[in-house]
């Protein structure tokens, strides 16, 4: 069942990076570092379910900004990773709450309602034709987790 | 050589023309929309070093400063979205936005910098200043995920062009008539771009705005089109 991990139980600090890379950040959970470096600058909101742990980052660009999806596993290790973003478009993370047993509903961008569904088993998808618009993913055909939306255009 | 297969042949040789145009087509585009990106990017950090002058040096205030850096980064943002191709505005307006207004950016930055829970109003008048210089700071950087891509779509695009640079040049060094043929590369090039570039507009007004996908296939049936039409008439 998924519930919210208290303020403080993830820690972030923000990586130097290169004027063009996009901003990374090392995070611990209750005290035990994430291997990797995860892209993403301030930490919106942080969940566990089965051992699993969902984090919220954003990338710190008020007028641009991106909002980053990360699960972890167990060892922390990094499962799937998700990035809403838009060019010349922006977001606002807003939480509007949790729905048992594996999801998170909130607000970013698209005038529209996201949830993030944990899935028990890692699921197929395909390239560029199975996630909404807006949102993105490293090449790969499998995912840990959906994440759903009906984003509308600007006018 | 029959009627027949010189019909077939000029069939073909129109087809492999309206293709050269649409690699010119693809470049364009992808060239003009990466330009326009990176002139958002100069422009908005410009202004925002403008800015940042103007409050260090007294001519007005940070909170004047922080005001301005918020209204004039939407209105570069619109400048540019106009100059961008039809497929690069309707990729930028295919998602609604949701900015922060200026005071939730205020009061977000003061958490940030301050500590959860702090209020603005309870910050001292360096503090304030502080707040309201990274949001002047913030409001000249662009997410530099999206201008690198762009950087790299923009090498794509020359590298079409030079592809259809190279496929013209070709077709006027084994022309009989050189004259002629470079003038009709220069053509059916030329109408490719701009039948793009006018797909693209009139789809995006048949689909509405925000749809790249739609604006995109309308971008590349107009080059092709216009490229085939010119070839067929040359």
């Amino acid at each position: 069942m998924i519930h919210a991990l208290p303020e403080g139980a993830v820690t972030l600090r923000r990586l130097p990076v290169a004027e063009d890379a996009g901003p990374m950040a090392e995070l611990a959970v209750k005290g035990r570092p994430v291997p990797q470096p995860v892209p993403g600058a301030v930490l919106e909101a942080a969940f566990e379910c089965d051992g699993r742990t969902l984090l919220f980052l954003t990338d710190d660009v008020p007028h641009e900004d991106a909002l980053q999806v990360h699960l972890l596993d167990e060892r922390q290790q990094l499962l799937d990773s998700a990035t809403l973003s838009s060019m010349y478009s922006t977001g606002s993370f807003a939480l509007i709450g949790m729905e048992p047993p594996r999801s998170v509903r909130f607000r970013f961008f698209g005038g529209t309602e996201w949830v993030v569904e944990l899935l028990d088993e890692p699921a197929v998808r395909l390239p560029l034709i199975s996630e909404p618009r807006g949102v993105h993913r490293r090449l790969g055909f499998t995912r840990h987790f959906k994440v759903h939306g009906q984003p509308q255009p600007e006018r | 050589m029959t009627q027949g297969n010189a019909a077939d042949r000029s069939a073909f040789e129109n087809a492999i023309r309206g293709l050269e145009a649409d690699i010119a087509n693809a470049g364009a585009h992808l060239a003009l929309d990466s330009a326009a990106r990176q002139s958002y990017s100069r422009q908005i950090a410009q202004m925002a070093a403008e800015l940042r002058a103007a409050a260090s040096s007294g001519r007005i205030t940070w909170a004047q400063a922080a005001q301005q850096a918020q209204e004039t980064r939407n209105v570069i943002m619109e400048v540019i979205r106009g100059r961008s191709t039809p497929v690069g505005r309707a990729m930028a307006e295919q998602l609604k936005r949701e900015g922060r207004t200026l005071n939730d950016l205020i009061a977000r930055k003061a958490q940030q910098m301050y500590g959860n829970g702090v209020r603005f109003d309870a910050l001292t008048p360096n503090q304030r200043n502080a707040v309201y210089a990274e949001i002047v700071a913030s409001a000249g950087r662009s997410n530099p995920r999206v201008t690198t891509a762009m950087r790299r779509l923009s090498h794509a695009g020359r590298g079409l062009l030079f592809v259809s640079l190279a496929l013209s040049v070709y077709t006027v060094a084994t022309a009989e008539n050189k004259g002629q043929a470079a003038a009709r590369e220069v053509a059916i090039t030329g109408a490719g771009i701009g039948g793009g570039i006018a797909g693209g507009a009139l789809a995006g007004l048949a689909c509405g705005p925000g749809a790249p996908v739609c604006v995109a296939v309308g971008a590349f049936v107009g080059g092709a089109l216009a490229a085939f039409g010119v070839s067929s008439f040359w």
